[in-house]
């Protein structure tokens, strides 16, 4: 479900159902041509899940030319894929096409991420 | 007895095992080539000499053939013609004793392996020499045969080392300008970022797509690419909120022993066109440096960072000097060669983030970008300049340079590249005229000074066409009767204002401009045609006619007096050309030469100003002269009896005894002339007798007496 609105945020929260460390994402995307970007967007959120399932957090956020976002002078390149937590934050740009690609950056990431988020699939 | 080389001392224990090997494989191969080792021995006494001769004549492994010379002299002038292989000197000469020998022998070979020859208790000496660039140093009484030729060829096969490793230095830092310039100037933006996404690397074309200056650039995190390297869309936002549409590739890569990935930043935006279009020309072919339109893009990128950082760029503006007469002399492929050699010297003095270019043919401006204090601009000035100050190998000659440099600082200066670029230009000018400062710092007193010249350029240029130059004549009067000998010749300007301005100001306007030439040929054939009429009214004088350098570098010079002498119908011997020392010592070869023609066409020829410039009396006798011109500022104070006196008489004797004639400038007051009338000079001139005049006044003068 998406906001109209082309500055306000989109979130997709899915619901926790164990005692896990809540996984956060912002997926920032240009505001032009949204609907193009639908199924990126359902893509990235599955690979997401994929990787870090349990209660996760997943938010888009569509910038534009004049956005007056708080994340503006950070994300200068979308789309733009940011895990908040579990921390340390980690980025990825570029095409989100390739679910395979981003799927093997996830995993790598996860498996040097911090002590004590365990992983009860493995 | 065997002489151990002292090698450990200059070289480590891995080098000396290298350099065993070399002389081991150079000694193998001459012994299979047959080669022959050519030595100079410079030794002045002969018993040692013979020794030394002996010890090679005897050694098997190598065919050394030797050329003894016994004093500095000979064995500069051996070297002079000769390339010998190796150079075994002793420095204690007739001519030359210690450490001046060394340098001089060194200077006049300095590829040459030289081994110093020191007595056993002067040791000390050939340490020293070492130290300086010599290769090894022996022992008086402690030579033997193989022990020597070995130590010869090990000092051969280290100094070719020696040479090749420079060579090597020299292709890795071309190598790595190139390899800088193809990233640096890139139409696509190049960024490295690590696994964690940071950026570890951005040429300029990535600062310019984000909007930011190389240092925020490297603190931003982006991330790591998801697409691989078929390529994809993305946007960039900038950090005023501009969003650019570019086609990004990225490529897994290692950076410093650690993964990485390359990201390639293609704009798909109409904009990135004009860059496109433009890149062609981004390199100066030459050095390899920015052209003038990519500096100006940099530099236009670079003052917008520095705007609002609190940031001050300084601009500076190097020249040459004497580039020109380089060119001329040695060729434009050696003058090539020379800039791009300058070009590096002084980009090797540049920090990340600083950007050069070439403008001129001798010009290099460069902006020093991240600049917190303006004292930083010295600094870097001071070792550009010190840097070129090193003889610089050309053409198997050791040039020396010398350069200049202006500098204008943001925002103080200018806030746009052409105001900074165009003050520097101004103050590297000034660079120029000012005695021993060859840095020069910009102030807007020079702007007022350099539009006041510029007026007096483009007034310059019609002067000649609309005729606003005239010629004033001031007699040259003979000391014991008072009779006017001869005139010289005086250039004036009516300009267009009726504003008087003097020669001292607009001849150097003319040198510098080259309208000298055009000017300096109109005076030559009016001071001709007008002395011609004299002659035809009876009056006989001696016209005199003040040369520029220009005009006596000129290959034209002999044609034009030729043709001004013909048209005008005056003898020759009417004619007398003045020239100061300075211009003569120029090119000293060049002067004999051209002032052995002029005599051949029966031209007199005076030096003018004696005792102001860099006077050698040595080449007084070498020139074909006739007459010495006193300066004025000796006869000014003439009367008091010190210096000046002693000086205007030493010289009216000096120029007699060579056969010359000596004239007296600026005499203005009839003791003077007492004096000059004491001491036999020949002529004078000056406002005591008459005020440069028309050639009308001057027929009355004549008349008058």
């Amino acid at each position: 479900m998406q906001d109209e609105s082309p500055h306000a945020p989109v979130s997709v929260d899915r619901e926790s159902t164990r005692e896990l460390p809540t996984a956060s994402f912002k997926f920032y995307l240009s505001s032009n041509d949204r609907d193009a970007q639908t199924h990126i967007i359902d893509s990235v959120e599955t690979v997401c899940a994929s990787v870090f399932p349990g209660p996760a957090s997943f938010e888009v956020v569509f910038s534009s030319e004049d956005a007056e976002l708080p994340e503006k002078a950070t994300i200068m390149i979308t789309p733009s894929l940011v895990r908040l937590s579990p921390g340390p934050e980690k980025r990825y740009f570029g095409d989100f096409s390739d679910p395979e690609r981003l799927h093997v950056l996830l995993s790598e990431d996860r498996a040097s991420t911090i002590e004590g988020y365990i992983h009860t699939d493995e | 007895m065997y002489f151990y080389p002292k090698i450990e001392r200059v070289q480590s224990k891995d080098t000396y095992t290298q350099m065993n090997k070399d002389a081991t494989r150079l000694l193998a191969q001459g012994h299979q080539l047959n080669q022959v080792i050519k030595v100079l021995l410079v030794e002045d006494r002969l018993a040692d000499a013979r020794l030394v001769e002996h010890a090679l004549a005897a050694y098997l492994d190598a065919k050394f053939e030797t050329h003894t010379c016994k004093t500095l002299l000979t064995s500069l002038e051996y070297l002079n013609r000769n390339s010998p292989n190796v150079i075994i000197a002793d420095l204690n000469l007739p001519d030359s004793v210690g450490s001046d020998t060394f340098e001089q022998i060194h200077k006049a070979a300095p590829i040459t392996p030289l081994v110093i020859m020191t007595a056993h208790t002067d040791s000390r000496l050939g340490v020293s020499a070492v130290d300086a660039g010599a290769q090894d140093y022996l022992i008086k009484g402690e030579i033997e045969s193989q022990s020597l030729g070995r130590l010869l060829l090990q000092a051969i096969a280290r100094q070719n080392l020696r040479q090749s490793m420079a060579q090597h230095l020299q292709d890795v830092e071309s190598s790595r300008t190139r390899l800088h310039n193809l990233v640096d100037l890139n139409i696509d933006g190049i960024l490295i970022v690590n696994r964690d996404g940071k950026v570890i690397f951005a040429n300029r074309r990535s600062e310019e797509l984000f909007g930011l200056s190389h240092h925020q650039l490297m603190h931003h995190t982006l991330g790591r690419p998801v697409s691989d390297e078929i390529g994809s869309e993305i946007a960039i936002t900038d950090k005023y909120g501009k969003v650019r549409k570019v086609h990004m590739r990225s490529q897994a890569t290692g950076w410093d022993n650690d993964d990485a990935y390359m990201v390639l930043l293609s704009e798909i935006s109409d904009s990135s066109r004009g860059l496109l279009r433009h890149s062609a020309n981004a390199v100066d072919n030459v050095t390899g440096l920015f052209s003038r339109d990519m500096f100006y893009e940099q530099a236009r990128l670079c003052l917008q960072h520095a705007q609002g950082n609190n940031l001050t760029p300084a601009l500076l503006c190097v020249n040459l000097d004497s580039f020109r007469r380089i060119n001329e002399a040695m060729g434009h492929v050696s003058g090539d060669e020379l800039l791009r050699l300058v070009g590096e010297r002084i980009r090797r003095q540049l920090r990340a983030g600083d950007i050069i270019g070439r403008f001129g043919s001798d010009e290099f401006l460069i902006l020093l970008a991240p600049l917190r204090r303006a004292l930083d601009a010295d600094n870097v000035s001071k070792k550009i300049m010190e840097s070129l100050a090193e003889p610089i190998a050309l053409a198997q000659n050791d040039l020396r340079i010398t350069a200049r440099t202006g500098v204008s600082i943001y925002p103080q200066d200018g806030v746009r590249v052409d105001e900074l670029v165009s003050h520097a230009q101004v103050a590297s000018q000034r660079a120029k005229q000012a005695a021993g400062g060859h840095v020069h710092y910009y102030t807007h007193d020079l702007t007022q000074r350099s539009e006041r010249r510029f007026q007096l350029e483009q007034q310059l240029r019609r002067a000649l066409p609309q005729q606003q130059f005239d010629l004033a004549y001031q007699p040259i009067v003979d000391v014991q009767s008072g009779q006017i000998q001869g005139v010289e010749a005086l250039l004036r300007w009516r300009t267009d204002s009726a504003e008087q301005i003097g020669p001292a100001e607009f001849v150097p306007i003319l040198e510098e401009t080259g309208l000298i030439n055009g000017v300096g040929e109109w005076a030559m054939r009016r001071a001709c045609e007008q002395t011609q009429q004299w002659w035809q009214a009876g009056v006989e004088l001696q016209l005199s006619v003040n040369l520029s350098p220009v005009q006596f570098e000129s290959p034209r010079l002999l044609a034009i007096i030729e043709s001004a002498l013909n048209d005008s119908g005056l003898p020759a011997k009417a004619l007398c050309l003045e020239l100061t020392e300075s211009v003569l010592m120029r090119n000293i070869e060049a002067s004999v030469s051209t002032l052995k023609a002029l005599r051949n066409k029966g031209v007199a020829v005076a030096i003018d100003d004696f005792g102001t410039g860099f006077s050698s009396l040595n080449y007084l006798k070498r020139f074909a002269i006739d007459t010495l011109k006193i300066d004025r500022s000796f006869i000014r104070d003439v009367m008091l009896g010190g210096h000046d006196a002693a000086i205007t008489h030493a010289t009216i004797d000096l120029a007699h005894n060579l056969g010359l004639k000596v004239v007296a400038e600026g005499v203005e007051e009839p003791g003077q002339l007492g004096f000059l009338k004491t001491h036999g000079c020949d002529t004078y001139q000056g406002y005591f007798f008459s005020r440069p005049t028309t050639p009308e006044g001057i027929l009355e003068l004549y008349k008058s007496f």
